[in-house]
């Protein structure tokens, strides 16, 4: 599984203020807005262009003090979530 | 090249709380249309309050009663060409449009251009024939009956079910829960149109809008695909939110190739949960007024439409033909000004004035030893809330420090205006004064403030317990004590006033009923026509017995266990603002006609008035009240006796105080003076003004959405 790679949709627009720090996923066919957090923002930002679990894994615990296990836990219940909401194309 | 100024004449300014698109198209056409422009606005009377704000329009026309007759609006249109010549006209009302698409080949000929569908596209599409239309091409949608007469409709409505929708034959719908309600809104709905009513089933989802513009040649030109984020009680969409879901967008389009259409059109869609296809509720033969989104999210198409009648696509005079971006949302508020009467009499008299310069940008920077004051009541999401006329007047006054809004929803339209508020908050939503304070609290550690001005009716009370605490923090506030809340409260102001026969006003006969038959007593005892009245807000007019059990049915739905029967009074309403000092003596007062009210009775148009015997009357009763603070008393004059009759006391600042700031006498300003202890310099009220408001959409960014939402604060830059 972690050798499959995920990429955001077509249906997905990310909208956030640096400053403010107010990041924003938009659901472009419903309107439905879900606020992030800083890991959420950064997972999505690598998953714009695709990426790996294991990719997504490493970067998390590389940018937050997180052991790899809740790392990974983390990453999966992520992409179980956007992939309920149908934003993530699995390749 | 030198670019001709196109004149284009743009009609539907008025609508108050549910907006005409003619204001939104005149501004997407401004924002939008790169080539020099003059926008004409049009009205059947002279107060189309968005024509008058500052900026919308070059000039204002007035337009024969369509009652007239086509010959007669052709008549005047031509007249007005040929003085001011006006190259294109966009009609966005409903009735007119069909009798403008009828005499279109005759304005072509004095060089008026228009794009509109025929009159029988337009037929085949209204509200009497939709039904038919959807149910000929196999369209999913509502089940829908046209009742001519009145005395068939429990018939049909019981075979619908309830809740359900009862439709006027040109506009309007409401919702009824029940047969008294249907019938009742049956009533006003035919007064208002005529041709009976439809009823339609309540198809509850999500609603999604089309708006399109057909060229000529009956090709798509563009499109833009909205969803209703955010809706008030009267069904509107407050928040929206372009979206490009290509199953609605096929839909759409599918419906499009079945009309033989030109111009602009809007597609009202509902997709009921689980289902696979939206349906179509309602086509209409023009612009929403959630048009300027269109332009926001970058497919202007009022400037489409421009093009399209004008034939200046090759000279690309609008910024881009792209797809509308998804993502992009507004949030519905409101704009106020004031416009000087001679205008105003100007435009009734001669049928032409120009328009209003636009307003100079507001200085923004807050002066750092100026008072800081933080206003709650930033909502115009059902009722324009009076935080917002607050802000306005303060931001008007000289010397001020930083401006704070504080709000309960996430669709609280003033959060998300920083021309007004420096920054803003959420409050919580909990009858725990503990908690309000709490959160006051945290605020004012990280944005200290000198003043709180609480303006909603229901949070004065959880103010009034905590202002002592709040004193303590340095933060000040004018509010009465709960004894004196209580007293001007409708359930005792009428039943036990404390001046029973007060000086220039009379109190209406008012009797308190706590079930259907007491109500129905209550309108016997008293004669019709009666008004019934929720302790806090709403009030429902009753002309006969069934009248008075829809009613009692009405305030029911919206939490009421009892409510005042009135005798009602027909007249001119005027309304009295003030501010009380600590010694509940008057220390502003301002007295004012309405001159346009919503069905809600909130004022969007207003003349300040003389009137000192109502003045020193009710000057009197808030002393005998011990009143303290921001106050309105509401009055009728009552259009036989000439008597005021006292209807309402506000326990805050009216909505329309900022109309004060424009007369030189700061409502708002001498509060927060006063709640510091500081002199209140009290000047003359200026005269000849008359106070104008309208809705105004304003772009929000999903992020501040997202802040205000999850964070429950969000900083101005």
């Amino acid at each position: 599984m972690s050798e499959r790679s995920y990429a955001l949709n077509s249906r997905v627009a990310l909208e956030g203020d640096g400053e403010t720090e107010d990041y924003v996923l938009v659901d472009t066919h419903t309107a439905t807005l879900c606020a992030c957090n800083d890991a959420a923002w950064r997972l999505l930002f690598a998953l714009r262009s695709g990426a790996t679990v294991d990719e997504l894994v490493t970067q998390i615990e590389a940018e937050f003090e997180v052991a790899p296990d809740a790392a990974k836990s983390d990453v999966l219940d992520f992409i179980g979530r956007l992939s309920a909401m149908g934003l993530i194309d699995e390749n | 090249m030198k670019t001709k100024t196109l004149r284009i004449a743009v009609s539907g300014f008025d609508g108050l709380d549910v907006p005409h698109p003619g204001g939104p198209v005149a501004r997407a056409l401004r924002e939008g249309w790169l080539g020099p422009i003059e926008i004409h606005a049009l009205g059947y009377d002279p107060f189309m309050t968005g024509a008058w704000m500052g900026g919308v329009a070059d000039e204002l026309h007035t337009l024969p009663e369509l009652a007239d007759g086509e010959a007669v609006l052709l008549e005047r249109l031509v007249a007005l060409t040929s003085r001011f010549g006006f190259d294109a006209l966009i009609p966005t009302l409903d009735l007119e449009i069909p009798v403008i698409a009828r005499i279109a080949d005759r304005l072509a000929t004095v060089g008026l251009r228009t794009l509109l569908p025929s009159p029988e596209a337009i037929y085949a599409t209204s509200k009497l024939r939709l039904a038919k239309f959807c149910h000929d091409h196999a369209i999913p949608a509502p089940r829908t009956i046209h009742v001519l007469d009145q005395a068939d409709l429990p018939l049909h409505a019981d075979q619908f079910g309830y809740p359900m929708f009862v439709k006027g034959t040109v506009a309007g719908a409401k919702r009824a829960g029940n047969l008294a309600q249907a019938m009742a809104a049956a009533r006003e709905l035919n007064r208002t149109w005529g041709g009976g009513v439809l009823l339609q089933e309540a198809i509850e989802g999500e609603e999604y809008n089309v708006a399109a513009v057909i060229g000529d040649n009956q090709s798509v030109s563009a499109m833009v695909s909205i969803k209703k984020v955010g809706v008030n009680e009267k069904g509107k969409g407050v928040m929206c939110t372009v979206i490009d879901d290509p199953a609605i967008e096929r839909h759409a389009k599918s419906i499009l190739e079945m009309l033989d259409w030109r111009g602009p059109l809007e597609l009202e869609f509902v997709l009921p949960k689980g289902a696979k296809s939206p349906y179509l509720i309602e086509v209409n033969c023009r612009f929403p007024s959630w048009i300027l989104l269109s332009h926001w999210a970058d497919c202007n198409l009022p400037a489409v439409l421009l093009e399209e009648i004008v034939g200046q696509r090759s000279n690309s005079a609008i910024r881009s033909h792209a797809p509308a971006r998804p993502g992009t949302s507004f949030v519905r508020d409101v704009a106020e000004t004031a416009i000087p009467l001679a205008q105003l009499d100007r435009l009734a008299r001669f049928g032409s004035v120009s328009g209003q310069a636009p307003a100079p940008r507001a200085n923004r920077r807050a002066d750092p030893d100026g008072l800081r004051v933080a206003v709650s009541g930033v909502s115009t999401l059902d009722v324009v809330n009076a935080g917002l006329g607050v802000a306005r007047a303060l931001r008007m006054a000289p010397g001020m420090g930083r401006l704070y809004g504080l709000g309960y929803g996430t669709y609280d339209s003033g959060l998300y205006r920083p021309e007004l508020f420096d920054a803003t908050f959420r409050l919580p939503v909990s009858d725990d004064p503990d908690a309000l304070y709490d959160r006051l609290a945290a605020i004012h550690s990280e944005h200290p403030f000198d003043v709180a001005v609480p303006s909603l009716d229901g949070e004065i009370p959880r103010f009034i317990e905590i202002a002592d605490r709040l004193d303590k923090l340095g933060i000040a506030t004018l509010l009465p004590s709960a004894e004196a809340f209580a007293r001007r409260g409708k359930d005792q102001l009428f039943t036990d006033p404390p001046v029973r026969a007060p000086e220039g006003f009379v109190i209406p006969d008012t009797i308190m009923a706590r079930s259907e038959k007491d109500a129905m007593q209550a309108a016997d005892k008293l004669g019709y026509p009666v008004v019934l009245k929720g302790t806090i807000s709403h009030a429902f007019p009753a002309n006969f017995a069934a009248e008075t059990r829809a009613a009692w049915s009405r305030l029911r739905e919206k939490g009421y266990a009892e409510a005042l029967v009135q005798r009602f009074v027909g007249g001119e309403r005027f309304a009295v603002a003030a501010v009380c000092d600590r010694s509940s003596e008057a220390l502003t007062m301002l007295s004012i006609k309405k001159l346009r009210i919503c069905d809600r009775g909130s004022t969007w148009s207003a003349i300040s008035v003389a009137q000192p015997a109502l003045e020193v009357g009710f000057a009197d009763f808030l002393r005998a009240l011990n009143w303290v603070g921001p106050v309105e008393g509401e009055f009728i004059r009552d259009e036989l006796t000439e008597r005021f009759y006292l209807i309402e006391i506000n326990p805050r600042f009216t909505a329309w105080i900022a109309f004060s700031a424009h007369l030189g006498l700061n409502h708002p300003f001498a509060a927060v003076r006063a709640a510091c202890g500081l002199p209140v310099e009290v000047k003359p009220v200026g005269e000849d003004l008359v106070f104008m408001r309208s809705c105004e959409d304003a772009p929000i960014t999903n992020s501040a959405f997202a802040a205000i939402a999850t964070k429950g604060a969000l900083k101005h830059a």
